[in-house]
């Protein structure tokens, strides 16, 4: 042992640190004893009371849920159907006792015991006649709330809970649990500890004596600490005792002694391995330096260097042997790099002669692809020769195969080109025309104005345009007839020269038919103007002469109904009816009329306006159908007021009309495209099917019945009128039961 | 001698006159009323069963009393007592009415469950039953020999058949039960089963008890196992609250969905429309039933009417809310006083022997002719049932023709 302190200095630091370490712990633990000791005593006692308490807690948990799993069994709606259906209790009482668990598994029979406190049912097939009249079911039916017995033997708890009838708002019997007191109050380890017992008892009855009590009849409370509490339970003061044995201090202080050595030899073990380690690296470097010392002196190339690190003493030494080592491996390393660098430039000098060689191989070879690229050009321009005697085959083709009529002069007007076409058209042949001025083709009074035309050509920027701009142009045929045609013009410079190329179409048939068509125009207009002053003035005057028809039945239905017999009543009903829809008729006809009467009266209208005034006039159909009104900003417009009212009034009649059996929501929309101006009168009504969507605008069309949809036919009729008159249009969009949203485009009118 | 004529005169006019004024008081012992039970389902929420027994009984005492009584100048008199539909609470009553020296015999009320846990004890006490609701086979068909009850009702196997009867003329030919689950349930269920061995050509799809406290949901579970099932249309043996839920479940239901219901007419001893708002006309809901008052104009039919109105204030026959209960216990009270004049005493089962005796009764329902014999406790007859469907007129049972 000495030797071993004697050959290291730390060998003897680590023993003096384990002396000193142990020395302390022994001293801790003389003034701590005294103080734990106290601690443990008290600890213990506090154990003990919680421990009772939660035995108490666990046995009040117990009856508890015995308790109450009792109570929801009476409300079972088959125990208390038992109650009116005697016959059913073997079907479903029975099985329902039989399978009934008592909590925590406890054994237990249960009774039913109906108001005459009389056992109907059981769990178990035994003598029930015992049961009759028991008085804690008797307590319970009384007061109506659960209630808890002890048997007369003080070895049974009975449960009793009230069975309630809600038809009648009474009790009507009882529902009995008897469980075993033995079984009841069985606990567990996890609550009494192994040195503990306990004991319940009720008055003068010991309810449950445990095991532990074997052979005594009562607990010995001089032995060592008893607890002693109550159970709060429904009527029953139930005692509970609880006693430890052999509680001591002697094996806890033990086991915190024996800690205390354990202590002792682990900080010994710790001092051990704390204080070795520092010391070892205070004299680690000093072996370091020696190591590399003797290391160079076995090869004086050797690499090595001391690791020593740190600002101390030692490493300062360390340092400095390094720096020393440095000095003396820097001037052998000068010498190796001299000689590398010498070798390095020879080996670049050789790479650079052989990258020469390499250029003058790709030279020769750029050369031959040149040739082949010169032979692919000329085999490109013999194809492109080919491809233009083709075009030009393909043009005389198109020139001699043309509709039209396609002439070419040269610069000094002559005729070169006369296509078979031109030949048919004016009854000149090529030949005959070739190398003539265009004279003979043209009227006389338009052969100066033609030059002037073709010399200003020459001098404009554009290669074609139409010729004539806005008069008509004719030409003159080989037998003097004149003819009226189209002509364009353009030119093309060849061979330094201009030449210029007219194609003439001849429109005789055509100019013929637009004159007719602009007649048939004319024809129409006037009938129609004809056919609505006609309109407008039969409806004018047949509504004076309807109006004293629709008066006289009305006075005479309102002076002698129920006077005449009843076919008179209905013929009457039936006469005022067809008076009053005819009037209605012509009224919408009449309106229907005055729109073209009115359509050159357009002002600057306020489409706001124009809709609160539709509105105020639907006052009462809108207030009957509970319909809501809504709409976007709306712009002003150059239109008729009253026509534009009769159109949005129509549109949002329609839309309450045709709302279905709700009320709905009828929306009217404004947006600008372009320059103009798309409204929409939207609904949540019937809607329409696809097909019907341009029938609805026709006068008279209507597709529904008179009797489930009243009105003329003529509404949607007069608002597309009204709008066609404003030079707009409308459409509708719609889908059968998911509403309508009819659409008008507006522009100012013409 | 005088003095002697004095004291004889002393002595004997006193007992003379007390004699003659004893005579009055021996005579009052005649006068004494008969007594007649009722042991009814009084207490009961929203039952109206007990009650219309109650107004039958009483029409027809009061009608008996006006007559002359009973043996000779003795009155009828009512004594009730309310049971809740309790077979125990019943027991007590029956106990207690036996105990009565001059009660003859006791009616019951509407529940068969009831009825059926106090028979043992009738028989025991010798105590007449009659019977102006219950329906229950096992009530009159039972093993006592002699049996002390009397029905003037229907019974299941007759109901079962007019239920069964009308929803296969309807063209319904899948069929699903919704029974209470009690001894009457049960009951029902036999005879409708016993209705589809006879007829092959209509089936059951599924069965669905339910009990006094189902509710919406666990009502409306039970219904759409049926449907899913495939049933056409519903049997229904419930009283009036059990049908109310299932009538409210119906009518959360698309109309598409809903299924007819034929009921045993435990639903008529509450009101039901009531129970069920006015949506409950919406519904195919017929029931059975024996006797209905309106479009009736026979005289006894008039009668009973106006006293059934001077009664409990009501206006007209439509106002007779439970016609069933109200027309039984009345021709059963009357065939009743019959059979005591007949047997002569209030002895019970004298007056047992007599009810089988009754040679006929022209009562309000039909002339019975006789009411009872000793092989029929039975006074209706299968061909006396009929359906009929609540009127959205006051909501009236009325005949369907």
């Amino acid at each position: 042992m000495h030797d071993w302190m004697a050959h290291s200095i730390v060998n003897r630091a680590t023993v003096t640190g384990i002396v000193f370490v142990l020395f302390m712990t022994f001293f801790l633990a003389l003034v701590s004893l005294p103080v734990i000791y106290q601690q443990v005593a008290s600890a213990q006692a506090a154990d003990a009371r919680h421990q009772t308490l939660r035995l108490q807690e666990y046995f009040e948990l117990r009856l508890d849920t015995v308790s109450e799993g009792l109570r929801f069994l009476a409300l079972n709606s088959f125990v208390v159907n038992a109650f009116i259906d005697s016959s059913g209790r073997e079907l479903y009482l029975q099985p329902l006792l039989r399978d009934f668990q008592v909590p925590f598994g406890l054994p237990g029979q249960l009774v039913v015991l109906d108001m005459n406190h009389a056992p109907i049912a059981s769990n178990d097939y035994g003598d029930l006649s015992g049961y009759a009249g028991h008085p804690v079911a008797r307590a319970a039916l009384s007061t109506g709330k659960p209630r808890l017995g002890l048997e007369a033997d003080g070895l049974t708890l009975v449960f009793a809970a009230p069975v309630f009838y809600p038809p009648v708002s009474a009790f009507v019997g009882t529902l009995l649990l008897r469980v075993p007191v033995e079984r009841l109050f069985e606990a567990s380890s996890r609550y009494v500890g192994a040195n503990q017992c306990f004991l319940v008892s009720a008055g003068t009855h010991v309810l449950y004596r445990p095991p532990c009590l074997a052979g005594t009849l009562n607990m010995d409370t001089d032995a060592g600490p008893v607890h002693a509490l109550r159970l709060a339970l429904a009527g029953e003061p139930i005692g509970l005792l609880l006693k430890d044995y052999e509680a001591s201090l002697a094996a806890p202080l033990g086991r915190i002694f024996l800690s205390y050595i354990f202590l002792a030899i682990l900080c010994g073990v710790l001092a051990f391995a704390v204080f070795r380690k520092p010391v070892r690296s205070l004299t680690r470097p000093l072996v370091e330096l020696s190591r590399v010392a003797q290391e160079i002196a076995a090869d004086p190339k050797s690499a090595g260097v001391a690791t020593v690190t740190g600002g101390d003493e030692v490493g300062t030494l360390g340092q400095a042997f390094n720096a020393m080592l440095g000095e003396l491996r820097e001037l052998q390393t000068g010498l190796e790099q001299g000689i590398a660098e010498a070798t390095h430039e020879l080996r670049i000098a050789k790479e650079t002669a052989e990258e020469s060689n390499q250029e003058l191989a790709c030279a020769n070879t750029d050369l031959a692809r040149s040739q082949t690229d010169l032979t692919a050009v000329n085999q490109r321009l013999h194809a492109q020769n080919a491809l233009l005697e083709e075009s030009e085959a393909h043009l005389d083709g198109v020139i001699s195969s043309a509709q039209d009529a396609i002439i070419s002069i040269d610069s000094q007007h002559r005729v070169v080109l006369f296509n078979p076409a031109a030949q048919k058209m004016f009854g000149h042949s090529e030949a005959a025309m070739l190398g003539q001025t265009l004279d003979a083709l043209m009227p006389q009074q338009f052969r100066a104005r033609h030059s002037d035309h073709i010399r200003s050509f020459v001098t404009e920027d554009a290669n074609s345009h139409r010729m004539g701009g806005a008069r008509q142009l004719f030409a003159l045929r080989s037998n003097g007839i004149e003819f009226p045609i189209e002509a364009s013009i353009s030119r093309f410079h060849s061979n330094s020269h201009w030449q210029h190329t007219v194609i003439l179409r001849d429109i005789t048939q055509r100019m013929a038919a637009e004159n007719a068509l602009v007649q048939s125009r004319q024809d129409l207009a006037r009938s129609n103007a004809d056919l609505e002053q006609f309109a407008y003035a039969a409806s004018h005057d047949l509504i004076e002469p309807l109006r004293s028809v629709a008066s006289s039945v009305q006075l005479l239905q309102m002076r002698y109904e129920g006077q005449l017999d009843a076919r008179a009543d209905a013929f009457i009903a039936h006469a005022v009816s067809g008076a009053t829809r005819m009037r209605t008729l012509i009224d919408d006809l009449l309106a229907f009329s005055r729109v073209a009467a009115n359509a050159n009266k357009a002002t600057d209208i306020s489409m706001e306006s124009a809709l609160a005034a539709a509105v105020a006039n639907l006052e009462v159909a809108i207030a009957d159908s509970h319909a809501q009104i809504t709409h976007d900003r709306l712009p002003n417009m150059n239109a008729l007021g009253t026509q534009i009212t009769q159109l949005l009034q129509n549109l949002i009649a329609n839309a309450i009309k045709f709302r279905g059996d709700k009320p709905t929501l009828v929306h009217v929309g404004a947006r600008q495209a372009g320059g103009e101006w798309v409204f929409s009168v939207a609904d949540q009504g019937i809607g329409i099917e696809p097909k019907y969507f341009n029938r609805i605008f026709e006068l008279f069309k209507r597709l529904h019945t008179r009797e489930e949809y009243g009105g003329t036919g003529i509404g949607l009729s007069l608002c597309k009128k009204i709008v066609e008159r404003h030079g707009g249009r409308i459409w509708v969009e719609s889908e059968a039961g998911r509403g309508a949203t009819f659409f008008f485009v507006l522009a100012a009118v013409a | 001698m005088a003095f002697l004529r004095k004291l004889i005169a002393a002595l004997v006019t006193p007992w003379v006159i007390g004699l003659c004024m004893a005579l009055p008081a021996q005579a009052a012992p005649a006068a004494s009323p008969v007594l007649i039970g009722l042991d009814g389902e009084f207490g009961h929420v929203s039952s109206t069963s007990a009650e219309a027994i109650r107004q039958g009984i009483k029409i027809a005492v009061d009608e008996i009393n006006r007559s002359g009584g009973v043996l000779h100048g003795r009155p009828l008199k009512l004594i009730e007592k309310a049971n809740g539909s309790l077979p125990a609470r019943s027991v007590n009553n029956i106990k207690e009415f036996a105990a009565m020296p001059d009660l003859v015999a006791v009616f019951c009320g509407r529940f068969s469950p009831t009825v059926l846990e106090t028979l043992p004890l009738l028989h025991q006490l010798g105590m007449p039953l009659l019977d102006p609701w219950a329906a229950a086979d096992a009530i009159v068909d039972n093993a006592y020999s002699p049996s002390y009850v009397f029905r003037l009702s229907l019974k299941d196997t007759w109901a079962a058949n007019a239920m069964l009867a009308n929803l296969e003329q309807r063209q319904f030919k899948r069929i699903g039960l919704v029974m209470l689950n009690t001894s009457w349930g049960r009951s029902t269920k036999r005879a409708v089963e016993n209705y589809i061995s006879r007829n092959p050509g209509i089936a059951i799809v599924g069965t669905q008890w339910i009990n006094w406290d189902d509710v919406e949901n666990s009502m409306l579970a039970k219904v759409q196992q049926l449907r899913v099932a495939g049933a056409q249309a519903i049997l229904l043996t419930a009283n009036a609250e059990e049908a109310a839920t299932l009538a409210k479940v119906m009518l959360t239901l698309p109309r598409a969905e809903r299924l007819p219901i034929a009921s045993h007419w435990g639903v008529t001893g509450g009101n039901l429309p009531d129970l069920v708002g006015k949506d409950f006309y919406q519904l195919d809901f017929n029931v059975v039933q024996t006797y209905t008052f309106i479009g009736q104009n026979s005289p006894t039919a008039t009668r009973v009417i106006v006293a059934h109105n001077a009664l409990v204030g009501s206006s007209n026959a439509r106002s007779i809310g439970s016609p069933v209960g109200v027309a039984h216990a009345y021709d059963l009270t009357h065939i009743l006083a019959k059979a005591i004049d007949l047997a002569g005493s209030t002895d019970r089962a004298a007056v047992r022997n007599a009810l089988e005796n009754v040679p006929s009764h022209a009562g309000l329902i039909k002339n019975y002719a006789p009411p009872f014999t000793a092989g029929r406790h039975e006074a209706l007859s299968e061909s006396d049932v009929f359906m009929a469907r609540y009127s959205p007129l006051h909501g009236a049972l009325e005949r369907i023709r």
